[in-house]
């Protein structure tokens, strides 16, 4: 297994090469992570974004020398990894539908955090893409809020902005998208 | 986007977003001048800033619940929390590990949801625990400890069980049905060992029932649910305690849905909804809703169909073949197994009134085991007397409560309602008379189907495929019975109908009329129900000529089959009557409507059919101006429909509204406002059932108040009754034209002229559509006019004249002075533009029409006059 609290310390001093690296391993480590998910107990077969993060934190580098900073960049870069995950997944089973013989079992009662639906998860994921071509930290307070379930604080220690700053951004990033994905179903 | 662009955007919404709405409206204008564009981004914006059911705060709500769990790795205790199980009505549950490292424990945690954990709940929360960790019983999960965090949320440490939930654990392991029984019966005695400790469980469903390895029962959260209660009343400190609010509705007894006492009836009852669910697979009642007061609605109207049947019965999700396979059994043979004694112990536990379950869980496992043992049982069916007293009282109450849940309704007429008109027919079929199933389900119809079809297309999509479904079966399953295979169709027709999906509706009357003319003649009364139902349906799509031709068949099929038919014979002809009444023979409508009513007086004077004869009667009597005929008529179906539905009800509404305008055009304008307003309230009590009928009860309060020069109480009813038209018709519907006249006269009386302006565009652009009559157009084009040269436009308003009259010359207009009137204001136009001889010309018309049209007003004509002597007159006085 890779050293991820290594990979970690070096991505968070600045080095580029192994930020990739570690974006590679993460998206590795959680997709295996997912498969084994999937190939649980779990029937409904959809995926929780940040029970997977957390899991993976623990698995990977929750270890007795982790330290906090650790763990921000950690879930930071695990963000992007769950997304592409979860999207390819969804990407994936999109196509198993269309291919028939995909029979989803409903979920029943509420006693389990409710799945994500693949369709409303994709069109997250182009809205988002639209909005980083233009403002490319909201994307990336959205992402890290909704992928790697960073709270609006610990956003702010990721980026470097206040507590309040995230908070207005986090406004206008989520009326935007709720604008968007709303006229993308329509069409 | 240009990020200085975005930076106003923002910058904007943020200054705006927690204005109210007419600082809001001001700082736009103020911001954003003319540039529309920024306007609508921002707006866009702020109108997407709280969130709805769209699909960013879905993925929002299943994202960041589970996400922000600052829980995991923090200690409680001696306990370190590892991982989230799970979320749920209360709180959250954690897998745990015993952190102090003196031996190796798993546990599981649940952290209660606390937002306002008062010093009384707290020392209740310490009392409960206590009561329950003295639960020591092999089938229930151990309370071993629990605590408050630094925050203050109470917090439970369980016995961490590993298992699947009973639902899954029958159908994963393929549990025969007395495996089931056995191993529910155990489920029963362990419930029955809390309720002995005085704890209720008030929450109990598939996912509190695990089966562990070894194939025993474990009931989770015993009483958790009771933790959540709030602080009795200071008033009345000993009444009997209430569950604060229902965690589960779909296994909740219908005393608790309503905040009824805590009894251990109510776990009994929860017992049979699970028992009923590994019986069939399926619950008793489905509905999307999870509102308690929907389903309090749901269960109370409704009876849970026989599990014998339900297992016969092919859902949307899954095929009665695919769940007997997991009982290891057919659909045949379960239904055999399960029906009479397990029919009637899962009913029994199931019943509504909780003094008339078994008195105890106890009991229940013993009725069980009973018939395991081949025993006699001791739970009873329902006596027939019962069984009819609760119809009536149950739909009496489903019509006062006026409409209920749309989807609860259809499930209702395809479940509960429709096992036992299957069983009737399956044991009645060779001697069951055609007029009483056709009345039946007329009934069912009626008590259960919405007034009005469903607007959403997704649930119409979902009834249209269980109604196929459901054809599909019929045509299989009574293949060699055609007289109950042609009513089934025949009914599934009529629902299809009343539902709207008018394909499947010709398709399915078109198939059980071939059946009946083929089996029984087409002189039979069968297939004189065939030719009624698709008059109705003809009549429905506007044909009604061919509904004329159908049902007047019909009419004669009924007469010649004698005096003791005289029940379908009124029908037919108040059905025909409306068909003639449309095609403007309305003195056939007329004798018909007087015969129906004849035969329904000497049947019941008092009864729903009279109230019908008599409103239709009235709409004859009112459209030929005789309106103190229509009156009478009108309070007499209004006394008898208000007595029997109240006044929130669709037909009550109907005729209060007719009679409310019928009253107004014979100038009683004090009496017909109150009508109105009743109307208005019943339409209001109908919520979104009721939302067309308010629409147009509005515009004509509107009408109303305009005509007693009350604008200020005409714009608020306008504007509320156009939104509505809107939402139910469409922005295109031609009524939603007539009111934005209306609104458009108003505002211009109000000087809003702006606003005016608006509306008149927006009418007109509306009649310029498809399918407008040219007459309508016309209409609009002369208001429109009229307004332009009310603000000083006659310029533009003189085309707009020109263009209405061409349409009224090509066409004529209901309103015989409708051209005269036309000609008046052009001429009128002209004459102020100093174009006094093209105005000489339309005023002279005009006069000319005047005189051409008898009963026209003399006012009206002598303004006409006025207006050509003094364009007559010398030029320089």
């Amino acid at each position: 297994m890779p050293d991820f609290t290594r990979m970690l310390r070096s991505a968070q001093a600045g080095d580029a090469e192994a930020a990739r690296e570690l974006a590679a391993s993460l998206y590795d480590e959680l997709r295996e992570l997912a498969r084994r998910e999937m190939a649980g107990e779990r029937s409904d077969h959809t995926l929780q974004p940040t029970a997977l993060v957390n899991e993976a934190y623990l698995r990977l580098v929750g270890g007795k020398d982790a330290t906090f900073s650790d763990r921000d960049s950690f879930f930071a870069a695990a963000a992007t990894a769950i997304r592409r995950v979860l999207v390819d997944h969804a990407r994936k089973r999109a196509r198993d539908k269309r291919g028939g013989g995909f029979a989803r079992v409903p979920l029943e009662g509420f006693d389990v955090a409710e799945p994500l639906e693949d369709e409303d998860l994709l069109a997250l994921d182009d809205a988002l893409a639209a909005l980083a071509d233009f403002d490319a930290t909201k994307a990336r307070i959205v992402e890290l809020r909704f992928f790697a379930g960073l709270s609006v604080e610990e956003v702010g220690k990721v980026l470097g902005a206040s507590e309040s700053t995230v908070r207005r951004e986090w406004r206008v990033a989520r009326a935007w998208l709720r604008a968007r994905m709303d006229g993308s179903r329509g069409e | 986007m240009e990020s200085e662009r975005w930076k106003r955007i923002e910058a904007l919404f943020h200054r705006a977003a927690d204005l109210a709405a007419d600082e809001r409206a001001a700082l736009l204008d103020r911001e954003c001048g003319s540039d529309r564009e920024l306007r609508r981004e921002v707006e866009l914006l702020l109108a997407n800033d709280a969130a709805g059911d769209d699909a960013f705060s879905r993925v929002e709500t299943r994202t960041r619940t589970a996400g922000e769990d600052p829980m995991l790795g923090r200690t409680l205790g001696v306990y370190a929390l590892t991982e989230r199980l799970g979320a749920g009505g209360m709180g959250v549950v954690y897998r745990a590990r015993r952190a102090d490292g003196l031996f190796e424990q798993e546990v599981a945690i649940k952290l209660i949801r606390a937002e306002r954990a008062t010093e009384w709940m707290l020392r209740r929360f310490e009392f409960e625990r206590r009561t329950l960790a003295a639960l020591q019983h092999p089938s229930i999960a151990r309370l071993y400890d629990g605590g408050t965090t630094d925050e203050g949320c109470p917090y439970l440490v369980m016995e961490l069980v590993r298992g699947e939930t009973i639902d899954r654990y029958a159908e994963s392991q393929r549990l025969p049905l007395a495996a089931r029984l056995r191993l529910f019966a155990q489920v029963c005695r362990a419930v029955h060992y809390a309720h002995q400790n005085l704890v209720v469980h008030c929450d109990l469903k598939p996912a509190n029932i695990l089966i562990d390895e070894r194939g025993q029962p474990r009931l989770l959260d015993f009483g958790i649910a009771r933790l959540l209660e709030e602080e009795p009343d200071e008033a009345t400190p000993d009444a009997p305690r209430t569950l604060a609010r229902v965690l589960t509705p779909e296994y909740a007894s219908p005393e608790q849905l309503a905040g009824g006492a805590v009894t251990t009836a109510l776990d009994v009852y929860s017992l049979g909804v699970v028992l009923y669910e590994l019986l069939t697979g399926r619950r008793p009642f489905q509905s999307d809703s999870r509102s308690p007061a929907d389903w309090e609605r749901l269960i109370r109207e409704r009876t849970p169909e026989r599990p014998s049947t339900r297992v016969f019965r092919a859902d949307s999700a899954r095929e009665p073949g695919a769940i007997a396979a997991t009982f290891k059994s057919t659909p045949a043979g379960l239904k055999r197994a399960l029906r009479g004694d397990l029919d009637r112990i899962v009913l029994m536990a199931l019943r509504k009134e909780p003094e008339r379950r078994y008195a105890s869980a106890q009991e229940l496992a013993d009725d069980l085991e009973r018939h395991l043992a081949g025993q006699p049982v001791r739970a009873r069916a329902d006596s027939i007397v019962y069984v009819a007293w609760k119809f009536v009282r149950r739909n009496r109450v489903a019509v006062a409560a006026g409409v209920a849940v749309l989807a609860a309704l259809l499930y209702g007429l395809f479940s509960a309602r429709r096992s036992e008109r299957l069983a009737e027919a399956e044991a009645a079929h060779a001697r069951m008379e055609a007029d009483s199933f056709q009345s039946i389900s007329d009934f069912l119809m009626d008590a259960f189907l919405p007034a009005q079809p469903s607007q959403d297309a997704a649930w119409q999509a979902h009834a249209q495929k269980l109604i196929v479904a459901h054809a599909e079966r019929v045509h299989r399953q009574y293949a060699r019975n055609d007289h109950v295979r042609a009513n089934l169709l025949d009914t599934l027709g009529r629902v299809c109908m009343r539902l709207d999906l008018l394909d499947d509706a010709h398709r399915l009357l078109g198939e059980a009329a071939e059946i009946r003319e083929r089996a029984f003649g087409r002189d039979s009364l069968e297939y004189a129900i065939s030719l009624r139902g698709q008059g109705q349906f003809a009549y429905q799509v506007g044909e009604f000529e061919r509904a004329v031709e159908l049902l007047t068949e019909a009419l004669q099929v009924n007469r010649a089959a004698g005096p003791n038919r005289h029940a379908e014979v009124d029908s037919v002809a108040n059905d025909l009557a409306a068909c003639l009444r449309n095609l403007g023979r309305d003195d056939d409508a007329e004798a018909l409507h007087r015969e129906a009513l004849a035969l329904r007086r000497a049947d019941d004077d008092g009864s729903l059919p009279v109230a019908e004869s008599l409103n239709n009667l009235a709409i004859v009597h009112q459209g030929r101006g005789e309106l103190e005929l229509a009156i009478t008529e009108l309070r007499e179906a209004l006394a008898i429909r208000g007595g029997i539905f109240g006044d929130a009800h669709p037909l009550t509404l109907q005729t209060l509204s007719n009679l409310a305008a019928t009253l107004w055009r014979k100038g009683e304008r004090d009496e017909a406002g109150l009508a109105m307003r009743r109307a208005e309230a019943g339409y209001r009590a109908l919520g979104g059932d009721g939302e067309e009928g308010l629409g147009s009860v509005l515009s004509s309060l509107a009408t109303m108040h305009l005509a007693v020069g009350d604008v200020a109480a005409a714009a608020p009813a306008l504007e509320e009754g156009l939104a509505l038209q809107t939402k139910r018709l469409g922005p295109e519907h031609p009524e939603v034209s007539r009111t934005l006249s209306k609104l458009a006269l108003l505002y211009h009386a109000e000087k809003r002229d702006d606003r005016a302006r608006e509306c008149w565009e927006e009418v007109l652009r509306i009649r310029r559509g498809p399918d407008i009559p040219p007459a309508l157009l016309a209409e609009g084009l002369h208001g429109y006019g009229v307004f332009l040269s009310d603000v000083g436009e006659c310029e533009r308003a003189i085309p707009s004249f020109e263009e209405a009259l061409a349409l009224l010359r090509a066409q004529a207009s209901g309103d015989p002075l409708a051209p005269a009137r036309a000609e008046y204001v052009l001429g009128l136009c002209l004459a102020r533009v100093g174009r006094p001889d093209a105005a000489r010309e339309h005023l002279t018309e005009a006069a000319r029409l005047y005189d051409a049209t008898p009963g026209a007003p003399a006012a009206e004509r002598e303004r006409v006059q006025r207006n050509l002597d003094e364009l007559a007159a010398p030029v320089d006085r």
